[in-house]
């Protein structure tokens, strides 16, 4: 049997260790931020039974670019997975997908604003960068208190140039001064 | 690296046709015509290294020497468009995490007021345009002046309550 045959397998099995390691942690974890830990779960047990199937599987003469592809196919695989999960939990195009879902009449635009409003998300990000020591707050003012966001927005920014030369969805809005 | 770098060369070419597309003028229901650009792009741009390697020999060696290579590569490559498909949405549009903490980056010790920013984000930069995209996208239709899910929609919706059933957890969002 051809080696990549066996690399496609081995990366296959890692993926579901993945998936059902983290909805098993997922499951058990009663902490704070369960989602973030339960995916650090599920990636580390993928990423070993990957490696455990690289070193003693079926095919030990598999080729350097053979298991670099193996590693890379599963490295982009957690990645995917991360933001489906997240979408899950953050996206707002997804939220209201879900509250039109649980409006069988539909919603005007001021119901779905009445269901999730600006001030909603505000408050919901504003607590999770909080809980996440990135965001503290004093006195009704808000200061950064880690560059780990910061750094993630600074290369979406680079990436906003590059596809789209720089423009903004805000800058349809005058009102924006921040 | 033959494997890797036929992966890598057929992700760049999508990449690149998408950028010169998007950059010509924006689609309009972008998440869609994303990943008509990366799918076809990359099987367009397989079929055309495969035909290349007939007439030029010696590329054929640079290119993995078994089908099931050729199949790693393909998968390898469409992994990498998925990766890049999934971080699209955080580029195209505003992330209100990624605007709040660059505002508040940008007002140092001093810190950025809380009112401030609930102010200047409110529902017409932070919810009109998010349903105007449902819109777009066709995961949603207008009646009468009421939004109601459309067929995609709904498929996309179960797919996320299925999920989340699985893991045991709340609504989100």
């Amino acid at each position: 049997m051809a080696t990549p045959f066996w690399a496609l397998l081995m990366a296959t099995l890692a993926v579901a260790a993945n998936m059902a390691g983290q909805i098993m942690a997922y499951r058990l974890l009663r902490a704070e931020g369960k989602l973030f830990k339960s995916q650090i779960a599920g990636t580390l047990l993928g990423g070993l039974v990957l490696a455990l199937l690289l070193i003693s599987g079926p095919d030990a003469s598999l080729s350097a670019d053979v298991v670099t592809a193996d590693a890379l196919l599963y490295a982009a695989f957690c990645y995917v997975y991360f933001h489906w999960n997240n979408m899950g939990e953050t996206a707002r195009r997804i939220r209201m997908l879900r509250e039109l879902a649980a409006a069988p009449e539909g919603l005007t635009f001021e119901e779905m604003v009445q269901r999730y409003s600006a001030q909603e998300i505000l408050e919901r990000r504003l607590e999770r960068l909080s809980a996440a020591g990135q965001i503290s707050e004093t006195d009704g003012r808000l200061v950064l208190t880690s560059r780990t966001v910061l750094l993630s927005a600074r290369l979406v920014g680079l990436a906003k140039q590059i596809i789209f030369g720089g423009r903004s969805e805000l800058d349809e809005h005058d009102h924006i001064t921040l | 690296m033959p494997t890797v770098g036929l992966a890598l060369a057929l992700f760049a070419g999508a990449f690149l046709v998408h950028l010169v597309r998007w950059r010509i003028a924006l689609p309009s229901a972008t998440a869609r015509a994303l990943l008509v650009t990366f799918v076809f792009g990359i099987l367009g741009g397989l079929v055309f290294v495969e035909l290349m390697a007939r007439i030029l020999p010696g590329l054929a060696t640079l290119l993995p020497p078994e089908p099931f290579g050729t199949l790693q590569a393909l998968l390898l490559s469409l992994a990498f468009a998925a990766g890049y498909v999934m971080t699209y949405p955080a580029i195209e549009v505003e992330s209100p995490t990624l605007v709040m903490i660059q505002a508040i980056a940008r007002r140092g010790d001093e810190g950025l007021a809380r009112a401030t920013l609930f102010a200047q984000l409110n529902d017409e930069v932070l919810v009109a345009p998010r349903v105007r995209d449902l819109l777009s996208e066709g995961l949603a239709v207008e009646r009468e002046g009421r939004l109601h899910l459309s067929t995609r929609g709904r498929r996309l919706v179960n797919l996320f309550f299925i999920w989340r059933r699985l893991l045991g957890a709340s609504a989100g969002g």
